[in-house]
């Protein structure tokens, strides 16, 4: 059965310019066990895509469509809803551990106030077992390290608090999102390979945002790529960084680093020209079409349809075909 | 410690220059205590005397470091109009204002952070509206004339509550807390409605931040993340508020003292000046700057209490 059932949502923020729609018409899911990564230009709205699943993207959003945990619908739901899967179904680790923790409170109550809150545990049995979760996501002495305070806590440190923080419940959903961009590489795949161990020994889904495809292909099993608020591309991920289908996924592989240009010497790092468009109204053209070195007319006029490309992949591209590439190449030598 | 015992130089500084400056500054002032003293009527001898007897006719200079030497002896000199010793005459005074003070910040903290939590909760509707309204008010009236009105309806027009004075806690402990009451409640209504705008302000920050989203995603009650998450922080800023106005709080004591004839420091300040009684003036002069000083230590000490950070940066200068 499927986890997580996301359909047709929309997320719009007021502004004084007027509205402002972040999220236009996403469409997932996510079965059990299985590690999704969300990708996308900062501002495409991967993150607020998967926030305001759990109300957590703020009071001024205005939210439209359907997500279905479970078999229970999480739009819309009361607060008192939310609150009882937050933290126990459903659990979040955010990008900077550096102000996701509270200042004031140490790292030990802050992972003993989820067993508390959910499980109904005693300060002393809370305790015991935050100990066994530090030491759980590779936190050395974790008895001393209760009783420290995030400052006292080097970023990595405070990520597995945030991890440990999210598993303590054994949820069956984990969201993390940019989990390993405000940390050091090294420290990224020790925390990469954390999830990847935790996934395996709970079997927890994980819904994972981030702008680094290196992340994705590390730990991924789908990708899901999104530009201005729509999703553009889904697929598997070997079959995805294979053979990428929407313009939009060709030129963010294009703009990875390789070492020795991948093999091709002459092969130059490429960024992609411009930038993600403020939308207002949802159009009825290809959102990229601005910034696609081979849009065509239809691609300005006509909303290309989400539509199963090769097995497994699917893409909403006008030009989706597997020589569009060299093209692209061959127009800028 | 090497901190704390730059802290406690720089304070006994401080300390010298306040002296200093209200010791020049009450002989540069018009009116002589000699006159203020026999009156202006006075025979030329007699206030010849009573100048030598108190060491007014040497200079300045003399004067002062006199006046020091006698300070760090624990002695204030003797007030010019009752020939009692200053400390004496302050250390009566001093425990009705503090009394009062104390009490007043109590009841300016407690309504101050409850209605800001409230105004920031609230923010946009109604019950934010009023409060931050009410605090306008609270901050803008003068606290004179709120204490006038505040008898008017209170010991007048609905006579609860006595006019005005002070009654000793070992003679009447029931009256003594009644007499206390309006000038409390007067005393620490702009207090509360700064705390109030400080506690709203930081706990609209507060609210948005991301260890306050982390939070409530971890599941816990709307109550839990505003009182253990979101206030926690904010009463960072409140602490140092409190500190920072609690002197004021004793300037204010001065009117409220008067508007309710209370025999406190702030009447006592008024009489001494009045009267060119130069040793009490520089007494309670003194004594206020002491105050004010041992405050800002205070408030720095309970920073480490409320805040862990600033635990470990005084731990590393130590």
């Amino acid at each position: 059965m499927t986890l997580l059932d996301v359909r047709d949502l929309s997320v719009r923020f007021p502004t004084k310019k007027g509205p402002v729609l972040a999220v236009d018409g996403l469409t997932y899911h996510v079965e059990p066990g299985e590690i999704i990564s969300l990708v996308g230009e900062s501002g495409c709205g991967k993150s607020v895509g998967i926030l305001s699943l759990l109300g957590l993207q703020g009071p001024t959003a205005r939210i439209s469509g359907s997500a279905v945990f479970d078999g229970k619908e999480l739009l819309h739901a009361s607060e008192k809803h939310l609150s009882a899967i937050r933290g126990r179904q459903v659990a979040c680790v955010f990008q900077d551990p550096m102000s996701s923790l509270n200042p004031v409170l140490t790292v030990g109550k802050q992972v003993a106030e989820v067993l508390r809150r959910h499980r109904g545990l005693s300060a002393a049995k809370a305790k015991a077992q935050v100990i066994e979760l530090l030491e759980r996501v590779g936190i050395p002495a974790p008895a001393q390290r209760y009783s420290n305070y995030p400052h006292e806590m080097s970023g990595g440190m405070r990520q597995r608090v945030m991890i440990a923080m999210a598993i303590a419940c054994e949820p069956r959903l984990l969201i993390a999102d940019e989990p390993t961009t405000a940390l050091d590489v090294t420290i990224q795949a020790g925390i990469l390979e954390l999830l990847k161990e935790l996934r395996r020994d709970t079997g927890m889904a994980v819904l994972l945002v981030t702008h680094d495809l290196g992340v994705v292909a590390d730990i991924a099993d789908r990708v899901i790529v999104m530009y201005a608020g729509r999703k553009v591309e889904e697929g598997e991920v070997r079959a995805l960084f294979a053979n990428p289908r929407h313009q939009y996924t060709r030129r963010l592989m294009e703009a990875i680093p390789r070492r020795g240009g991948g093999g091709d010497r002459d092969r130059r790092l490429s960024g992609i020209p411009g930038t993600v468009p403020t939308l207002h109204e949802s159009p009825a053209a290809c959102s990229f079409a601005g910034r696609c070195a081979v849009a065509s007319e239809q691609c300005r006029t006509a909303l290309p349809p989400f539509a199963e490309i090769a097995p497994g992949q699917s893409a909403a591209c006008w030009h989706p075909g597997p020589q569009a590439a060299e093209a692209v190449t061959g127009a800028h030598p | 410690m090497l901190r704390f015992l730059a802290r406690l130089g720089n304070a006994l500084f401080t300390l010298l220059i306040a002296t200093a400056v209200v010791f020049l500054g009450v002989r540069a002032l018009p009116g002589d205590p000699a006159v203020a003293l026999l009156g202006e009527e006075g025979d030329p001898a007699a206030l010849e005397a009573v100048r030598e007897q108190y060491g007014l006719d040497q200079p300045v200079i003399v004067q002062f470091v006199k006046y020091l030497q006698q300070i760090v002896t624990g002695n204030l000199g003797d007030s010019v109009r009752t020939g009692l010793p200053v400390t004496d005459v302050i250390a009566g005074a001093v425990p009705v204002t503090l009394e009062l003070t104390v009490v007043s910040m109590l009841v300016a903290v407690v309504i101050g952070v409850t209605t800001g939590v409230v105004a920031a909760l609230y923010r946009g509707r109604v019950a934010g509206w009023v409060v931050s309204v009410a605090a306008l008010i609270g901050l803008s009236v003068p606290s004179f004339w709120l204490g006038l009105m505040a008898i008017l309806v209170f010991a007048i027009m609905i006579p609860i509550l006595p006019a005005s004075g002070f009654v000793p806690i070992d003679i009447d402990p029931v009256g003594h807390v009644t007499h206390l009451v309006m000038p409390a409640l007067v005393l620490g209504t702009a207090f509360a409605a700064v705390i109030m705008r400080q506690t709203r302000a930081a706990m609209l920050e507060a609210l948005t931040t991301d260890y306050v989203r982390t939070a409530t995603a971890k599941g816990l009650r709307r109550r839990h993340v505003v009182m253990r998450h979101a206030l926690r922080n904010s009463l960072i800023v409140v602490v140092t508020i409190v500190g920072l106005q609690l002197g004021t709080l004793i300037a204010g004591a001065v009117v409220t003292e008067q508007v309710f004839v209370i025999p406190g420091f702030g009447k006592l300040m008024i009489d001494a000046v009045a009267t060119r009684d130069y040793p009490l003036i520089q007494g309670v002069v003194l004594i206020t700057a002491t105050a004010y000083i041992v405050i800002n230590l205070l408030t720095d000490l309970l920073y480490t209490v409320v805040d862990p950070r600033v635990r470990v940066t005084a731990g590393e200068a130590a």
